[in-house]
Formats: C-alpha cells, sequence, structure tokens
C-alpha cells in the first residue's frame, strides 16, 4: 500500500478506535478507557502529520506519478508555489483541514486535567467527523492516489495563485475552519448534559477560530486586491462569501456569550449560532471545493459534493432531535429588562449579523436553488450585497460607538446625556470642520467622520473611566496604572482593539470607494499622465524573464504638486509559457494616505496602456485588518473568563457535576 | 398603547423595510446566465438588458488592440456564436479555447462585455472536479 494512504488507513483505524472507547467510556463509566483514547488521538495527529508531510514531500520532490501533484505542479514552479500547492485542490484542502483538527483535539488531549465529561462528551462529535473526513481522503478525496504511468511533467498551478497571498490565505481560513468543530461540539455536549457551561469553555476555541477566519479573509481581500485585475478587495464572489458567513456568526457568538455571562440566559441562540457556524464552515467547503457553484448540473460529477451535503443533514437533524430532547434544559430566564440597555446593544448587534448573514447566503444560495427547482440560471450582482450590507454597516458602526457607555438593564435618559452629550458634540463640531474643508459626501460625512469621532470617543471615554478607577483603587503613577488597567481588563481593552479595526476597515472601504479616481491612459515613453494631484510620467520599458514567468514592465516616476514621490513605480504583466497565458500584476503603492494602483492593460516595447487610480486611506484596511484586529483577538485569547456558579443558575436540569466552580481550561 | 408594544412596532417596521428594500436591490442584481445558443434565441427580446453568456472562446479569433485595452473575440457553444466586445483590458487568464463566461448587453449585433470572466480548468482540480472560479 501507498505510504501517505497506510498513514491515513492506521488514522482512520485509531480514530475509530478513539471514538469506541470514548463511546463505551461514557456508557460503562470506565476511566482507563478514556486514557488509551486520549493517546489514539495523540496518535491520529502524529499520523495525519506524517501524512501531511509526506504529500509535501512529493511535491518538492516532484513525483508526478501522484496524480494530485501532477495536476497542481510542474518542473518549473518556484519551490514556494510548489509548497502552497499542497492546499490549491480539494483533496489536499481536505487533508490540511482533518490534520488541523487532529492537532487540534491533540492539544485538548493532552491535557489531561481539562478532560473532563464535557470533553469527554464533545470527543466523540468530534472523533466522528475526523474518521469521517479521513474515510474520504481515501476513497473519493485521494491526495495520494497514484497514476499508472509517470508524466513527465505536471499541469502546473493556475497563475493566480502564484502569489504570496495564495501561500497564507487557504491555511489561515483552514486553521479557522477546523477551530470551529470545537465549539460545535462542545455545544452537542453541553445539550446532552443539560450543562449549558459549553459556551465558556468554547470561547477560547471559537476567538482561535475567528481570530484564523479573520486572517483567511484579509488574506483573500489582499489578494484579490493585488492580483484580480480590478482594483476592489471585496466583490461579493461567491467563494469569498463562502468564508465570509461563518465569520459573520462567529462574531454574532461571541457576542452573544457576553450577555450570558453577564446575565444568563441566551441558551437556545447561542445554539443556533454555533450551528450555523458549522454548517456554514462546511457549505463553505462545498460551494469551493466541489464544484458546485458552476452549475448544479455538474453535480452529478462532483464526487464528493454529496458527503458534504449528507454531512450537513445529519449535522442538523442531531442537532434539533438533540434540542426537542432536551428542551427544558435550554429554557433561559428573561435576559432583557428594556430596549436601551448595553445587553440591548449586543442582541441588535446579533440581529445585524443575522441579517448581513441572511443576505449574503440568499445571494450565494439563489442562484443554486433557481437553476435547480426554476430550471435556469442566474447570477446575483454585487449590487444587492452592497444595498443590503452597506446600511447594515451603518448601523454596527453606530451600535459599537454606543456599547462601551450604555448602562446595563435600563439606562436612563439623564444616563443617556451624561453619556453621550460630549461624544455627540464632538461629532457634530467634527462633521461641520469636515463640511467646511469641503467633504460633502454622505458616506464620509456620516460615517468616516461622524462614525469614527462617536466611537474613538466613546471608546476613550470608557477606557479612561477604567484607567481612573484603577487610579482610585491604587494611585501608582500615570503610566503604571495605565498598565494595571490593561493588564486588568484585557479583554475589554481586546474587544475595543478589535471594535477600533473594524472602524479602520469601515473608513477604509469608504474613502477608496467614495473618493477614487480613476483614468486609463494610453501612454508612450516620456509623457505624464495626471489623476488627482498625481502625476505620473513612464520612464522606460522593461522586459526579463524571472521563475517561470516572463515579466513586462512599465516604469514609471510619479510627482505630486512637483515634488517626486516614486521612483520606478512598476506596471507590470506576467506571461506563463506553461498556461500560455498572460495575466496583468496590478501593483499598489502607498503615498501618504493615498494608494496608488497601477493596472496595466497592455505594455508593447515603447507603449503602455494602463489604468491609474488613486485611492484614498486604503492603508488603513490592511493595518486595521492585519494588526489592530489580529492584536486585539490575541489580547482576547490570552484571558481566561471564570465559569460563575450563580449566572448558571437558572438552569432547570442542570447535572451535578458541573455545579462546582470552574474555569474555562479546554 | 404600551410601551413594550410600541417598540415591537418600531423593531418590526425597520425590519419589514429593510425586508422591502432588500427584496428590491435583489430583483435588480439579478441577471440571467445563459448559454450562447440560448442567448441568441432571445436577444432581440432582451433589450439591452445586462446578462451572463457562457461558452468558449474560439480559436483564432482574438483580436486586441492594445492602445484602446480593446478585446474582441467569438464565444461558442457549438450550437451559435456571438462577437463580444470588451474595453476593460485584457482579462486573468485569458486563452482562445477556454470555457468564458461574459457580463454585458448585447447592441448592434455585438455583445458588449464589461467583465470577462475566463474559466480556468486548473483551478480547483484540473480533471478532478470541476470548479471554475475566478477568485479565491
Amino acid at each position: 500500500m501507498e505510504f501517505g494512504e497506510t498513514a491515513l488507513t492506521i488514522a482512520l483505524i485509531m480514530s475509530i478506535y478513539a471514538l469506541v472507547a470514548h463511546i463505551i467510556g461514557i456508557w460503562k463509566k470506565k476511566d482507563e478507557l478514556f486514557d488509551s483514547a486520549r493517546i489514539a488521538v495523540i496518535g491520529i495527529a502524529v499520523l495525519l502529520t506524517v501524512a501531511s508531510i509526506w504529500l509535501f514531500n512529493l511535491f518538492i520532490t516532484r513525483n508526478f506519478q501522484y496524480e494530485y501533484v501532477a495536476i497542481y505542479s510542474s518542473t518549473d514552479l518556484p519551490m514556494a508555489y510548489t509548497l502552497s500547492a499542497f492546499w490549491a485542490g480539494a483533496d489536499g484542502s481536505l487533508l490540511l483541514w482533518a490534520w488541523l483538527i487532529s492537532i487540534y483535539i491533540a492539544i485538548i488531549a493532552v491535557k489531561g486535567k481539562s478532560y473532563d465529561n464535557l470533553i469527554k462528551h464533545a470527543m466523540p462529535v468530534i472523533l466522528i467527523t475526523l474518521t469521517y473526513f479521513i474515510y474520504m481522503l481515501l476513497t473519493v478525496s485521494r491526495p495520494f492516489r497514484m497514476l499508472d504511468f509517470i508524466p513527465a511533467d505536471g499541469n502546473g498551478l493556475n497563475p493566480l495563485l502564484q502569489d504570496p497571498g495564495m501561500f497564507f490565505h487557504p491555511p489561515t481560513l483552514f486553521w479557522g475552519y477546523a477551530g470551529v468543530i470545537i465549539p460545535f461540539a462542545l455545544m452537542i455536549a453541553g445539550i446532552y448534559l443539560s450543562d449549558d457551561t459549553w459556551t465558556y469553555r468554547a470561547r477560547r476555541w471559537a476567538l482561535w477560530a475567528w481570530l484564523g477566519l479573520a486572517l483567511g479573509n484579509m488574506f483573500g481581500s489582499y489578494w484579490a486586491y493585488t492580483v484580480l485585475n480590478w482594483g476592489g478587495f471585496w466583490g461579493w464572489d461567491p467563494v469569498e462569501n463562502a468564508s465570509f458567513l461563518p465569520w459573520l456568526t462567529l462574531t454574532a457568538f461571541y457576542h452573544s456569550t457576553m450577555i450570558t455571562e453577564r446575565k444568563g440566559g441566551m441558551k437556545f441562540w447561542n445554539i443556533l449560532l454555533i450551528l450555523f457556524t458549522w454548517e456554514l464552515t462546511v457549505y463553505g467547503t462545498l460551494l469551493t471545493r466541489s464544484g458546485i457553484i458552476a452549475s448544479v448540473h455538474t453535480f452529478g460529477q462532483s464526487v464528493t459534493a454529496p458527503y458534504y451535503i449528507n454531512y450537513m443533514i445529519v449535522v442538523l437533524a442531531v442537532t434539533l432531535i438533540l434540542v426537542a430532547w432536551k428542551y427544558n434544559s435550554i429554557q433561559s430566564k428573561k435576559v432583557f429588562e428594556s430596549f436601551v440597555s448595553r445587553e440591548a446593544s449586543f442582541l441588535y448587534n446579533n440581529w445585524i449579523f443575522m441579517a448581513a448573514t441572511a443576505s449574503v447566503l440568499w445571494g450565494t444560495t439563489y442562484p443554486l436553488l433557481s437553476e435547480a427547482f426554476r430550471g435556469y440560471k442566474v447570477m446575483v450582482g454585487p449590487s444587492f450585497y452592497n444595498q443590503v450590507n452597506v446600511p447594515l454597516g451603518i448601523a454596527l458602526l453606530f451600535l459599537m460607538a454606543i456599547c462601551p457607555l450604555i448602562a446595563w438593564r435600563k439606562a436612563s435618559v439623564s444616563h443617556l446625556k451624561r453619556n453621550f452629550t460630549k461624544p455627540l458634540a464632538a461629532a457634530v463640531i467634527a462633521m461641520v470642520i469636515a463640511f467646511a474643508l469641503g467633504i460633502r459626501d454622505f458616506y464620509a460625512l456620516f460615517v468616516a467622520v461622524a462614525g469614527t469621532v462617536l466611537v474613538v470617543s466613546t471608546h476613550f471615554l470608557d477606557i479612561s473611566r477604567i484607567v481612573n478607577k484603577q487610579k482610585k483603587l491604587d494611585d501608582a503613577g500615570a503610566l503604571k496604572n495605565i498598565s494595571r488597567a490593561f493588564w486588568n481588563n484585557r479583554r475589554t481593552f481586546g474587544g475595543y482593539m478589535c471594535h477600533i479595526a473594524i472602524l479602520m476597515i469601515i473608513v477604509a472601504a469608504a474613502g477608496a470607494v467614495v473618493y477614487e479616481q480613476m483614468e486609463t491612459f494610453n501612454m508612450k515613453i516620456g509623457d505624464t499622465a495626471s489623476v488627482g494631484h498625481y502625476d505620473f510620467k513612464l520612464i522606460k520599458i522593461e522586459q526579463y524573464t524571472k521563475n517561470n514567468r516572463q515579466e513586462t514592465v512599465a516604469l514609471f516616476n510619479v510627482y505630486k504638486n512637483g515634488e517626486k514621490v516614486l521612483d520606478d513605480a512598476a506596471a507590470k504583466m506576467y506571461y506563463y509559457a506553461r498556461q500560455e497565458s498572460t495575466n496583468v500584476k496590478p501593483m499598489a503603492y502607498t503615498v501618504g494616505i493615498d494608494d496608488l494602483y497601477f493596472s496595466a492593460q497592455a505594455i508593447t516595447t515603447d507603449h503602455v496602456t494602463v489604468k491609474l487610480k488613486v485611492m484614498p486611506l486604503m492603508f488603513l484596511m490592511w493595518i486595521g485588518g492585519f494588526y489592530v484586529l489580529i492584536l486585539g483577538i490575541l489580547i482576547c485569547i490570552s484571558t481566561v473568563v471564570p465559569i460563575r456558579e450563580k449566572r448558571i443558575s437558572d438552569n432547570i436540569n442542570i447535572s451535578k457535576n458541573i455545579k462546582k466552580t470552574t474555569t474555562e481550561i479546554v | 398603547m404600551n410601551k413594550k408594544l410600541k417598540n415591537m412596532l418600531g423593531i418590526g417596521i425597520v425590519a419589514v423595510l429593510i425586508l422591502y428594500l432588500g427584496a428590491q436591490s435583489f430583483s435588480n442584481a439579478l441577471s440571467f446566465y445563459y448559454e450562447v445558443g440560448e442567448f441568441v434565441q432571445k436577444a432581440d427580446s432582451l433589450n439591452g438588458k445586462v446578462v451572463n453568456v457562457n461558452g468558449s472562446i474560439v480559436k483564432g479569433s482574438t483580436i486586441w488592440e492594445p492602445e484602446k485595452a480593446r478585446l474582441t473575440f467569438k464565444l461558442t457553444d457549438n450550437n451559435a456564436s456571438i462577437v463580444v466586445v470588451s474595453n476593460e483590458g485584457m482579462p486573468g487568464n485569458y486563452k482562445e479555447g477556454i470555457p468564458a463566461v461574459v457580463t454585458g448587453y448585447f447592441i448592434n449585433g455585438t455583445f458588449q462585455a464589461t467583465q470577462v470572466i475566463t474559466k480556468c480548468p486548473s483551478k480547483y482540480g484540473g480533471d478532478l472536479d470541476h470548479g471554475d472560479h475566478n477568485e479565491t
């Protein structure tokens, strides 16, 4: 038997063993069985690591007898992209997904102390899924399938995927996809045991998955910006939507759990959110990895699609049956006393996220439904997504501005006046100044200027309150007070950083869309073209071979108000001989607050046809999305939220074993 | 009317409004998707409506005018063919003989494309499966 498939087969056997051992262990209450099951779980991770390293090795040694290697790489493919070809196709992606899940559960298995009743009941859910995935890797989605001949060379990787963005985008996305299963499994175990502390236990894993999904979406967006030749960062393509949907529901879940912590309740809602997140994760894989988007008529030809669909149906059915069975223990007490309160703002936040999810899901799925049931194919354009989601985004922005200062339980009129007069006044003043400076656009004035000032000022006010509290408690000088306040309230600070990051992304999108200037020019060497405040002078045109492609490059010097701001800025076109394919390589340069975007349409020996764009504020999107957001999430992950008994006291059938105070140590 | 009812009514009105706007923009954003043969039969009745047409780029039919960034080619599905003109420059992965989806409208006997998406057979699995998207 082939080496990779041997490793997978042993992993499959161990996975089945671990599953059976868990079930019998729970049933017969035999603790020693869990010890051996934990060793088996670690064994699965080792074996899937071996299989994955083996696949990397097959790519590195360019072993084209393996069909997967032959389809996605070639002798002239640079080594970095040869490695990233691992996840270029459906089979490798599934292996990556299974591998990451196995590593996560091995981490849980290694930490024996946290292997309590909830985990013991959650593990079978993950093991069933993992067994199913490994079975698929051995039958219908085989990365180690061998050809009965050895091709002289492989097909090579799609030129669009030969980009550093593709090195990071799929792994980060699958890190998130793999992470989502743990909250899902904890939820199933929680319902079964009538133990609603699963939300606490799931919190850090949900954040970890959220971090992966956030990074995956950001890398995808950056790749679209710097590789696809349309100068945008988000096109509402079904494939983009597929990775965005679970991110939306997971964001809603994280906010919803904060009400649960504070007030109890939201039990059914939390269950729904995590069910949606896991289903949408599998749905995303179905959309992107089975070819179903092209046409539902190719469905019959797609081998893996029925496997994903069957899995989704089983997940839905099992969850609903469990919910019906344990209906009494899922009942929550009344949480909301007023429609104007902190908890209500979390609820509105959840509604907005669910409305966004519903619209994106509908737009993505409608073409499939239309073709399947009405017989004709349609496409849903970006205008639908924008018209629904831009207002939702604006509502979210203002909610974000309100939430740090609004009172829990019920906000009185005097409370609202006291807290919001200053931020509102600041926002109005900022709008007047912006208007005087010539900003007239609605989005720029209300969203970018007023929204920013409101969000920043309310967050700043709350932070200053926290610092003042620290000062009253133990005044140790301004710097120490701030650092102590930060350390003791890492979760709040981390959350606020995420808010600021989202604000930066919204402002960048508004700036780039509203104030974008674009023109296409046909220029010869020595010509100068102007867009906005910038003059672009074509200096020279070069052609050279680099790795597996021929690059034709038009070089520009860029001036702003007569002063040179950029030397040798390039507009590039690549020609890949293997694929006989010419590709535009758009280039973006940040100058001050503007991004200068070069997209060559055609380059000859002395002429270039080039689309030049000036996009203000784009840099905020990458700084916000890659640095501030990630740092904020990491700070949140670093905190442990204690499970407080009094907050779970509204349980009806709470089982005894979780009545003790524990912490989320998963 | 008590306060709770008022609040619920307010939220209900906002929800209905959002649904109405969503439905409105959805119908505007919807565009039909045809094979070349189907499109040719219906072209006259479409009155310049934006549609998507799926076919293969005919070998030897490409005219590329770099100074205008204008691309002209024929699209076929073996039943019929249409002439497509795009002023949006050279689309990524453009190659004759491969499948493509063009978005645009029919005017004076030619298809004026606002977008040309080439389908890349190697994208999601070459001979293994049939994904064909131009993104991610």
